[in-house]
């Protein structure tokens, strides 16, 4: 699923690329903090996902494909990280594994970060709590075939495919390598839940871990907190008004010391 | 050719645009993308294994999207799309053939890239090594209590040390204060940069020129 550069037509790249960007920067915006300490546990997760990526398994006669993780990556650390860590590993592959183009990294975005991530988060919020297995696969599934639909759709306008070839063909191989996929990813569930079921429940996670040390990242506040406490600061300000002198302040003396004129 | 990591990927990424969004309908501009794809060879200068380690897996992957299009009889146009799509993807590999992956999070941060997805492709670059030392550990003690090699187990035991480790050595490099760990590296910028990016943009506006100016 990864394009190369030279396939579309510029108006192609710039409407998926748009989508993308949009998409991506909604995912920085909503990530709570970027020096958290959740970083490493993503970054562990995208190499994962990057060497799996390299696996190009055979499906039809003619046509492989690999894994995308959207469905592992999102049930793990949440759609925003989950696209950010995807768009990591889009950016690594086209810089140092010549895997999708320079140019097409909206459009490699779009079809291997956003849509996947979205189609799984989807899945996981209406089913997630009775079946997540099958949420699991349904999610992945419809990652696959939603990125190829979208795809197969720029193909045709952008590149002019006939609309036959292109839908038949990729929408075909994603579903199977969706369904595959998903199958996998609740295997991979499964194993994880047993080993480390801390990484599946939040409060369990939070429980098990430590505040960092250096959360930078503003706490939030219940609302009208802040009006609360600028009313406080007021009423205080207003109280040691006639206290305050009318010296000036050691700033103010230093500059009038130094005038030339004076 | 020595310049650079962020000229490298501004270069990368303009000659790439200009060769993948040209029309090439000329005999001028193919001459021109031959003689781009020459100097850029020469100038970079690849090992073989590197280069067919990156072009092998590159040209299957554009051959295979094409091979529809070949089918169908519309030879001429996946002709031109394949030479476009070779050709830009190999100008951007050779340019980029420099740069380490250790080295792509500081440049990424000098050309404004936000700290969120720079930190995700620092922490990526660092456990990909990591990921590949405790999968050889944890197979080596499978071995040595000749338990199965390998296994749908062993790979999220993998995950999990993995981590582990990760959260482990992350907590110690922010004790000690490091919060951007992609914040080391200061670029001189000089002459050769300036050509480089100006041949970049030179060569990438000619083709679009000479594509649109084309009987």
């Amino acid at each position: 699923m990864h394009l190369p550069d030279g396939i579309l037509t510029s108006p192609a790249l710039w409407a998926a690329g748009n989508v993308a960007g949009g998409a991506a920067s909604v995912a920085l915006v909503r990530r709570v903090n970027p020096s958290a300490r959740g970083v490493a546990f993503s970054g562990t997760l995208a190499a994962f996902v990057l060497a799996a990526q390299a696996l190009n398994v055979p499906l039809l006669p003619g046509a492989s494909a690999h894994v995308i993780g959207a469905g592992l990556l999102t049930l793990v650390l949440g759609p925003a990280r989950a696209v950010l860590a995807l768009l990591a590993v889009v950016v690594v592959q086209a810089f140092f594994f010549a895997d999708g183009g320079l140019t097409v990294l909206g459009v490699n975005a779009l079809h291997i970060a956003v849509l996947p991530v979205l189609a799984v988060h989807a899945s996981q919020r209406l089913f997630g709590a009775r079946a997540p297995n099958a949420a699991l696969v349904l999610g992945t599934f419809a990652g696959n075939v939603l990125s190829a639909l979208s795809l197969a759709t720029l193909l045709v306008f952008g590149a002019h495919v006939p609309p036959k070839l292109a839908f038949g063909w990729l929408v075909g191989v994603q579903a199977l390598a969706g369904l595959v996929e998903g199958a996998l990813t609740a295997m991979a569930r499964g194993n994880l839940v047993r080993l480390a079921p801390g990484l599946f429940a939040a409060r369990a996670a939070r429980a098990q871990l430590p505040e960092p040390l250096d959360d930078l990242a503003p706490r939030s506040a219940p609302p009208g907190s802040a009006w609360v406490w600028a009313a406080v600061a007021l009423t205080i300000a207003w109280a040691l008004l006639p206290f305050a002198s009318r010296a000036p302040d050691a700033l103010e003396r230093v500059v009038e010391s130094h005038q030339p004129s004076q | 050719m020595n310049v650079a990591d962020t000229t490298r990927i501004v270069c990368a990424l303009v000659l790439a645009s200009g060769i993948a969004t040209a029309p090439l309908a000329g005999r001028v501009e193919l001459g021109l993308l031959a003689l781009a794809l020459l100097v850029t060879y020469a100038l970079e200068r690849p090992g073989s294994r590197w280069l067919a380690s990156r072009v092998g897996p590159l040209v299957l992957g554009i051959v295979a999207l094409l091979v529809p299009l070949w089918l169908t009889g519309d030879v001429a146009r996946a002709n031109r799309l394949a030479l476009r799509a070779f050709a830009a993807a190999w100008c951007a590999t050779l340019i980029l053939s420099q740069l380490t992956l250790p080295r792509l999070a500081p440049a990424l941060r000098a050309l404004g890239v936000p700290l969120a997805l720079r930190s995700a492709i620092h922490t990526l670059v660092w456990q990909l090594e990591h990921v590949a030392e405790e999968g050889r550990r944890l197979i080596l003690a499978r071995e040595l209590r000749q338990a199965r090699r390998f296994g749908p187990e062993v790979l999220s035991e993998l995950l999990v040390r993995t981590a582990a480790r990760a959260e482990r050595v992350d907590l110690a490099l922010r004790l000690r204060g490091v919060h951007d760990p992609s914040a080391r590296s200061r670029y001189a910028y000089g002459a050769l940069d300036v050509a480089t990016l100006a041949a970049c943009l030179g060569l990438g506006v000619a083709l679009h020129w000479l594509g649109r100016s084309a009987p």
